[in-house]
């Protein structure tokens, strides 16, 4: 396991967590792309950018839903974008400290910017969406859409 | 209750739109549950026929239908703050029921039915198409304001 103080390489996995509302079971793409909008109020806002985390620093995946409340875990999956996917994307990576180990942010995708320039933040959210339909993506589906038989 | 109805939902448009502005005001019924008929300058707002190319655009297999999104709308009255368990705000009740009315309109002027409505971290309430041309996304942010985009296929790859 990588310690979050080393700096975010290019070969590196970021884990972004997606509500089930953003997938859907027919053909690809099957992730909207709300699942990378930054929120604008209160306070988990996307002050500095929409957060990720990095898979190398994890011991597991599922450590970045800690604080998901028992009863949401079922509607929440995880999805992965490269560190190279996003700079062929124009994006950057930077680490901010939180309680989970390995945080990082989109700053492109911020509040502000989200604010001022809508429809350039939504394209991007649409690659990112595109890139993380694939099937070596999908970390975690979301318990509540699989199917139990 | 007064409700503001949008202008059409024209697949081209990619700018802010405010039905505010274009003075497209209506009353409309009391209860989103039981929708009344719809009053008449809504009628000549979405009147057949559409602008040429509009059915078309939607073309492909739809995820879902017109009900199971308008169950969704109907469900997210429902929701409270933080109902992703990230911090994401309830629905505005506003953009849910615009949102109802939309789907209304859009059912009975035979446009297929969109791959998702959801509601954004944000509040709003978004209708999504994947189409052979590319993604169309149609979100209302209160009961008056829209923001309809369009990105082309290549634009997502």
């Amino acid at each position: 396991m990588k310690p979050e103080t080393d700096p975010i390489s290019e070969d590196e996995w970021l884990l972004r967590r997606v509500h089930s509302t953003r997938y859907q079971k027919r053909d690809l793409p099957f992730l909207s792309p709300t699942a990378f909008e930054p929120r604008t109020t209160g306070d988990a806002s996307d002050v500095d950018g929409i957060s990720l985390y990095r898979e190398a620093c994890l011991s597991n995946p599922e450590d970045i839903l800690t604080g998901v409340p028992p009863e949401k875990l079922a509607a929440n999956g995880i999805v992965r974008v490269s560190v190279a996917k996003l700079r062929e994307l124009g994006l950057t990576v930077e680490p901010v400290r939180d309680d989970i180990v390995g945080h990082c942010v989109i700053p492109e995708l911020r509040v502000e910017t989200f604010k001022a320039k809508k429809a350039e933040v939504t394209k991007l959210m649409g690659q990112l969406a595109e890139a993380t339909s694939a099937q070596v993506a999908a970390v975690r589906i979301p318990p509540c859409l699989l199917d139990p038989a | 209750m007064s409700v503001t109805f949008a202008p059409h939902a024209s697949p081209y448009m990619t700018h802010c739109v405010s039905s505010a502005t274009e003075g497209y005001r209506a009353s409309a019924g009391a209860s989103v549950f039981a929708p009344k008929p719809w009053p008449v300058e809504v009628e000549r707002r979405y009147a057949d026929p559409l602008p040429a190319g509009v059915r078309e655009f939607f073309d492909g297999e739809p995820a879902m239908c017109w009900s199971e999104g308008i169950d969704g709308l109907l469900e997210m009255l429902n929701w409270e703050d933080d109902w992703d368990g990230f911090g994401a705000a309830k629905p505005i009740p506003s953009a849910v029921r615009q949102g109802l009315h939309f789907a209304q309109a859009l059912r009975q002027r035979g446009i297929r039915p969109p791959d998702r409505v959801l509601a954004g971290v944000n509040g709003t309430v978004v209708f999504e198409w994947y189409v052979a041309r590319g993604y169309f996304s149609w979100e209302w942010m209160d009961g008056v304001e829209a923001h309809p985009q369009f990105l082309p296929r290549s634009d997502t790859r």
